[in-house]
Parts: structure tokens; C-alpha cells; sequence
């Protein structure tokens, strides 16, 4: 235990001076720019180096840098001239809205498909079935969002093409709010439901199909147990790797769905982070990379400590 | 009594339907890449016609809103998509291989090769990308070298795994007992047994950043000199009238398609091919 929160922690460390070093290595300076006949008066340039410490030593940039992080302070956005954190938090609730929900959607879903099609093989529904839910796992997510834009929304007007919640809303009740915030998610949910399922799909049903032929199973069988006391043993098997990718998934979901919100201008932090990389704000990427890159690191921590309650039957190293 | 009739000589197997479709359109896509200079009918950067024009005998997609050719667009991007899903997908897989195999090694790079595997394994990809295509001079050899960086880890710890269990056959022990060295055990023993699952890490890979690159082009980020699928679909994306005309169906739905297209070929060839490379796979399923 130990040994691992040290591992955990160590990767920590790399992943913030990564953050940190990666701008200063890259080509480019936030003073000159990429063009040098285009360079600012001497005078600015001296002015922008001293506000951001240009001049300091490497070190104390960087001891600066970890203060600051202590402190909450995840640099200033250079476009919106507000603090990163402060749009981040505003964006944070959509994104772990839309996507997470659509994460646990499409692990219900996925795992009643995979569970049909690892099942029920010979009925002539789960066989259509599951074909199809593979056939729309191997589009790309713009092209089902893409189509369903064109479907839903710009020719049969069901639900809006975009945007998170309706602007300029009179005087909206809770409940009128919250349909409203509903109808917008609709669409670009789907999207990532669509895109999803059938990931989670093909897992359960690889997981699970081996299991039907174990003979723990025929042993069960054989001894008169219910139904569902044997859907319980194929599940309680195939849960390892069903828990570990709803936990990365989840996990990955702070740092937005990028392509979804994109195409439907939903208002979260991956529609934040091509905003970020189309004005090149620099400070405002590194706080969603290293905020996300946390999230995600927490989350194996989570899962490897799970492991073993999960998985009694011994970790491997 | 065992009878010859146990052990039927093997019969060539009929290809499947999926597999030749699959395999056939992939073709396709690879000889109009490939052909790209002879098939160009315009500059795909030029304006040459109306903007806004359906299918024509002389644009046989139409013009884009900026007056350029879209079919020029679509076989110009199939070469840059390709370039750089292949590419992207072979510097991926030396990775994978190199970084694998010495964190599976009794050598030096031990350590910093299982630090760099858990690093990237914690990163998210989609954040780096974004991070490292905005700093890097835009251009086909950066996104090769995003792609990569961004895709080695994965399987990295899969070769791991692998090699590490090759490590510990009694032949290995016994080889090293006679003195075999690190470099003789690796060649002789660990790259037979990583070689085939190299091969479909190389065809997931390709798929895969076929489809990232668009991704990448479609947020903004493709180089802007270069026509590519992702930076047709970022185009038309930016286009405020896309879905509201019907615009969109010369504009954004071709290489949405080609994309499709190529990964889905990738896919149903890829499994006949590595049923050749490794005649073993087909009894794994």
C-alpha cells in the first residue's frame, strides 16, 4: 500500500513537471512569438518578463509555480483574463453532466447487449442485435453526430443543433429549467451513448462468453441453483474489467468530450479546451490537461487499490 | 484407431464476404492515395469554380464556399490521411516495442522505461494532443509524432507483459546459464514472441489515427497548408450555414465517408491478414 501511494505520488510529481516544463521546451516564446519580425518594443517585452517572472531562474519559476498550485491558483487565462480555475468550475458541471451521464447510460445499456449477445445467441433478436451495435460502435463519433443534426434537428426541428440551455429564458421554474437543460442534452448525449455502448458491449460479452462454459457454472447448475443466482456468479466474474473501464471512462470524462461539444457548441470544458487551443491559451490548456491528468491518475489509484476487493484472486504486479 | 480421416489436409479457406469488401475498398482508397497527382483534376487550395456549386461533369463533388474543387479535396486528403495514419501507426509500434521490451529487460532501462509507461498511461490523450498541436509547428511530421507519443503506452505494457513471461521459460533460464547475453535472448527468444500481436497493434493503431487525425483536424488543429480529411471536415464545421443548406451533403459527408471507408477496411482486411501473418489466431477468436 505503501509502495504504491509512493508509485502514485511520484507519477504525480512527473506529470506536474511535464506540465510545467513542456511550454518552455516547446519552440516559441509567450513574448516574442513564433514571428521575430513581428517582435513587441523592447520596452513591452521587459514589461511581460517581468510580470511573468520570465527572468527568474528555471528553478524558481518553478518553486513559484508549485506555491501558486498550493495556494489554488491555476494561472490567469490569457483570452478571458480571468482565473483558469474560475472557468474551469464554470464549465466543470456540464461536461460531468453530459458525459458521465452518458458513460453510466452506455454501461447499462452496453452490458445488456453484451449480456443478450453472449446469452442468448441463438434467438434472431439478440443476433440482429448485436451486429448492428457493433456496425455503429465502428462510425466515428462526428458522423453520428453529424447525422443526427442533420435528422433531428435541423430538418425535423425535434431538438436543438446546439447550445447548452436556452439564452435569455423569462423567469424559468426549476422544473421548466431543468427540461430545458434536458432537451439540449438530448442530442449530444445520444452521440456519446451511440459511441459508447458499443465498447462497453463488446467487453461484457467478451467477458462473460468464456465464463458460460466454466465449469464452476456447470457445477452450479447441476446443483438445481435459480437463475439468477447464476446470473450473479457470471456477473460477479466479469466485473473486474466492466469496473475498471466505467472508472477511466468516467475519469476521462473531466476533460469533456471534445468532438461532441464541439459540434454541438455545448458549453463544457471540451468545447473550453478548443476555445483554449484556437487562441493559443496556453494557460488556460495547461490547467485542463493537468486537471484532467489528476483526475485520471486518482482514478487508477482508486481502481488498483479496488483491485484486490474486486479481483480476490490475486493481483499480479 | 487413429485413421488419416482424423487430420483432413488443410483446405484453402474461402475468404469471407466482410474481409474482400472491406479489403477491396481499402484498396481502393490506398491506389487513389497513392495515384493522387495523376487523378487531381484541380488544385484542391484554388479557388476554380462558383462557390457553392453541387456535382458537376466538371466538379464531381462540387465546390466548397471558398470556390475549391471538393473531389480534389477528398483524393488530396487521402493521401495526407494515410500518410499519417500509417506513419503514425509504424513510429507507434517501434515504440510499443522498444520501450516494452526494456521494461521487461534485465538491463539499465528498466526503470525509466516502466516510469515512462506508467506516465503516459496516466496522461489523457485527448488534453496532450490538444496541448502539443497548438505549440508544435503545424505539419505532417508533427502529427505523426503526436499521434505516436500518444498511442505507444497502451500496448508498450502489453509487450511487457508479454516478454516478461518469455523471460521466465526454463529455455531462457538455460540459455542464460550457458551465457547467452541480454541482446541473443531478446532477438532469438522475446521478438518471435511479440512479433504477431506487433502486427495488430499496427492495424488498431492505423485505425486509430486515421480517425484522430480528423478528430485533431476537425478541432482546428490540422495543418492549414495541407489539405487533409480532418481539415475538409474543420472547413466545412466552420461553414455557419452547413446544416441549415444542403451544403453539407458534398462538403462534410465525403470524408466523413473515406474515413469510415478506410477504417472499417482496416478492420475486416486486417483480421484476414493477420490470420496469414499468424495462422495461430484463428483458434483465439
Amino acid at each position: 500500500m505503501t509502495l504504491r501511494v509512493l508509485r502514485y505520488a511520484g507519477i504525480a510529481a512527473l506529470v506536474l513537471g511535464l506540465n510545467f516544463l513542456l511550454p518552455r521546451w516547446l519552440p516559441g516564446s509567450p513574448v516574442a512569438g513564433g514571428d521575430q519580425s513581428a517582435a513587441l518594443p523592447v520596452a513591452a517585452q521587459r514589461v511581460l518578463r517581468d510580470t511573468y517572472h520570465l527572468d527568474d531562474p528555471l528553478w524558481r519559476q518553478f518553486t513559484r509555480y508549485l506555491t501558486d498550485l498550493a495556494h489554488g491558483h491555476l494561472g490567469w487565462s490569457m483570452t478571458s483574463h480571468r482565473a483558469v480555475g474560475t472557468v474551469l468550475a464554470e464549465r466543470m458541471p456540464w461536461t460531468l453532466g453530459l458525459v458521465g451521464g452518458a458513460v453510466l447510460v452506455a454501461a447499462a445499456l452496453g452490458g445488456t447487449v453484451g449480456w443478450l449477445a453472449a446469452t442468448r445467441r441463438t434467438r434472431r433478436g439478440a443476433r440482429l442485435l448485436a451486429p448492428v451495435v457493433f456496425g455503429i460502435g465502428a462510425m466515428p463519433e462526428f458522423l453520428l453526430g453529424m447525422l443526427l443534426i442533420v435528422g433531428l434537428a435541423s430538418r425535423l426541428h425535434v431538438f436543438p443543433p446546439g447550445g447548452g440551455q436556452t439564452p435569455f429564458l423569462d423567469a424559468p421554474g426549476i422544473l421548466q429549467r431543468f427540461l430545458d437543460l434536458a432537451w439540449h442534452a438530448v442530442l449530444p448525449g445520444l452521440t456519446l451513448v451511440l459511441v459508447l455502448t458499443p465498447v462497453f458491449a463488446l467487453l461484457v460479452r467478451n467477458a462473460i462468453s468464456p465464463l458460460l462454459r466454466a465449469p464452476f457454472l456447470i457445477a452450479a447448475r447441476a446443483r438445481g441453483s435459480s437463475g439468477w443466482r447464476l446470473a450473479w456468479h457470471v456477473w460477479r466474474n466479469a466485473l473486474p474489467p466492466v469496473v475498471t473501464l466505467v472508472g477511466l471512462r468516467l475519469a476521462a470524462a473531466v476533460a469533456g468530450a471534445a468532438v461532441v461539444e464541439r459540434l454541438f457548441a455545448y458549453p463544457g470544458v471540451g468545447w473550453l479546451l478548443f476555445e483554449a487551443a484556437s487562441s493559443r491559451d496556453y494557460p488556460l490548456m495547461q490547467g485542463i490537461v493537468l486537471v484532467s491528468s489528476l483526475a485520471v491518475l486518482m482514478m487508477n489509484f482508486l481502481l488498483d487499490t479496488l483491485g484486490g476487493w474486486l479481483d480476490p484472486r490475486g493481483a499480479t504486479s | 484407431m487413429i485413421t488419416a480421416a482424423a487430420f483432413p489436409a488443410s483446405k484453402s479457406r474461402a475468404l469471407p464476404a466482410a474481409s474482400l469488401i472491406g479489403g477491396g475498398l481499402l484498396l481502393v482508397v490506398v491506389v487513389t492515395a497513392a495515384l493522387t497527382p495523376l487523378l487531381l483534376p484541380a488544385d484542391p487550395q484554388r479557388m476554380v469554380g462558383e462557390p457553392l456549386v453541387g456535382p458537376t461533369p466538371r466538379f464531381w463533388l462540387g465546390t466548397n464556399a471558398q470556390g475549391q474543387d471538393l473531389f480534389s479535396q477528398l483524393v488530396y486528403g487521402a493521401q495526407t490521411s494515410l500518410l499519417i495514419g500509417f506513419s503514425a501507426a509504424a513510429l507507434s509500434t517501434i515504440l510499443s516495442a522498444l520501450i516494452g521490451v526494456a521494461a521487461a529487460g534485465r538491463g539499465k532501462g528498466r526503470g525509466p522505461a516502466l516510469t515512462s509507461i506508467d506516465l503516459f498511461l496516466a496522461i489523457p490523450a485527448m488534453p496532450l494532443a490538444v496541448l502539443l498541436a497548438a505549440t508544435l509547428r503545424p505539419g505532417v511530421w508533427s502529427s505523426i509524432g503526436i499521434l505516436a507519443v500518444l498511442s505507444w503506452a497502451p500496448f508498450a505494457r502489453v509487450v511487457r507483459i508479454q516478454a516478461a513471461g518469455t523471460w521466465a521459460r526454463d529455455y531462457v533460464h538455460a540459455g542464460r546459464a550457458l551465457g547467452a547475453s541480454e541482446r541473443r535472448i531478446i532477438r532469438s527468444a522475446i521478438v518471435p514472441d511479440i512479433a504477431p500481436i506487433l502486427f495488430t497493434k499496427f492495424l488498431l493503431t492505423a485505425r486509430w489515427a486515421i480517425l484522430m487525425e480528423a478528430t485533431l483536424g476537425l478541432l482546428g488543429l490540422a495543418d492549414p497548408s495541407r489539405v487533409s480529411w480532418g481539415l475538409t471536415l474543420h472547413q466545412a464545421l466552420s461553414y455557419p450555414l452547413l446544416f441549415v443548406t444542403n451544403a453539407w451533403v458534398w462538403w462534410a459527408v465525403p470524408p466523413a465517408l473515406g474515413i469510415v471507408v478506410t477504417t472499417l477496411g482496416l478492420v475486416a482486411a486486417g483480421r484476414e491478414l493477420e490470420l496469414w501473418v499468424n495462422p495461430q489466431a484463428r483458434w483465439v477468436t
